[in-house]
């Protein structure tokens, strides 16, 4: 499975990587803001999308919007602080697949990556 | 002007985070001890995270600690010992604080945004954290050792000010 963890926080990026590891995940791609990532879509082409709200440069809604806009549908779960429930209705409107506010546990992560592959898999 | 009903919601938001946040990463016994007004002759503490709000409120927010609780909180963040001289150091703990705070603001009325974390290690001054005007401090103590909130945050949409939770 080819993730992107898309985060400004290398601490962050490193306890997801673990956890993602832990399930058997290895072929990991790490983007520190929207604008990396865009650029690492092309050449990684990930399966899934881990993506961060607030992040300088460019940040995650604006670049799940350009994802979307471009036709891209990879699943993307939405991995933030954001904890408001007119933020999460933004970022499911925006073409999110999932979301999960941190912190979260290495169990709550993968339950939610479960569910996300599922739904997009049916 | 200050809110003083506005403030109370504020402070017990910001409690409410600080010890689920802390609780998540092991840190138990989170207690605010003391609330009172910053009076010139406090001093920061060597670790600082500052988190700006801008919407419905506005100001910033600073948890600041002696470097012994810091290195312990980003410890437990980050599950391995840093240097306060890395830069993983202040991205752990900004992320900390970035946590506390967007916890913080989800309990709160009205349309708000955080800015992502700013970590000033060493010497820190009210301006340099964004904190302008009358400033509160939230003396804490943890499981970790003791730490301080300080926030100086205006209410800006007229329906807040009188519609705080909790307020009479």
């Amino acid at each position: 499975m080819r993730v992107l963890l898309v985060d400004d926080s290398k601490v962050m990026r490193n306890i997801q990587r673990k956890i993602l590891a832990g399930l058997g995940w290895e072929e990991i791609t790490e983007a520190a803001d929207g604008a990396e990532a865009l650029e690492c879509i092309a050449s990684h082409a990930p399966e899934l999308i881990l993506l961060d709200w607030n992040m300088p440069v460019m940040d995650g809604l604006e670049f799940l919007k350009k994802l979307r806009s471009a036709g891209n549908k990879t699943p993307v779960i939405m991995v933030t602080t954001e904890a408001e429930k007119s933020r999460v209705i933004t970022a499911v409107q925006a073409g999110a697949n999932n979301y999960m506010i941190k912190p979260f546990t290495a169990d709550q992560l993968k339950e939610r990556i479960e569910q996300t592959l599922k739904r997009h898999a049916a | 002007m200050r809110d003083h009903a506005f403030e109370s919601e504020f402070v017990a938001a910001m409690h409410e985070a600080l010890s689920f946040i802390l609780a998540s990463v092991g840190v138990q016994n989170v207690q605010a001890t003391a609330t009172r007004a910053r009076t010139s002759g406090d001093r920061w503490n060597e670790v600082t995270g500052i988190i700006t709000y801008s919407g419905d409120i506005a100001g910033a927010v600073a948890l600041t600690a002696p470097l012994a609780t810091a290195n312990a909180m980003v410890h437990a963040l980050a599950g391995e010992m840093l240097s306060h001289e890395s830069e993983d150091y202040t991205d752990a703990f900004g992320e900390l604080v970035n946590m506390i705070c967007g916890r913080t603001k989800a309990a709160l009325r009205g349309e708000n945004s955080i800015s992502v974390p700013t970590v000033v290690i060493g010497d820190c001054t009210g301006r340099a954290a964004g904190l302008e005007g009358p400033t509160t401090v939230v003396l804490c103590e943890s499981g970790l050792g003791p730490f301080a909130v300080e926030f100086a945050i205006r209410v800006r949409a007229a329906g807040l000010a009188s519609s705080a939770k909790g307020a009479a």
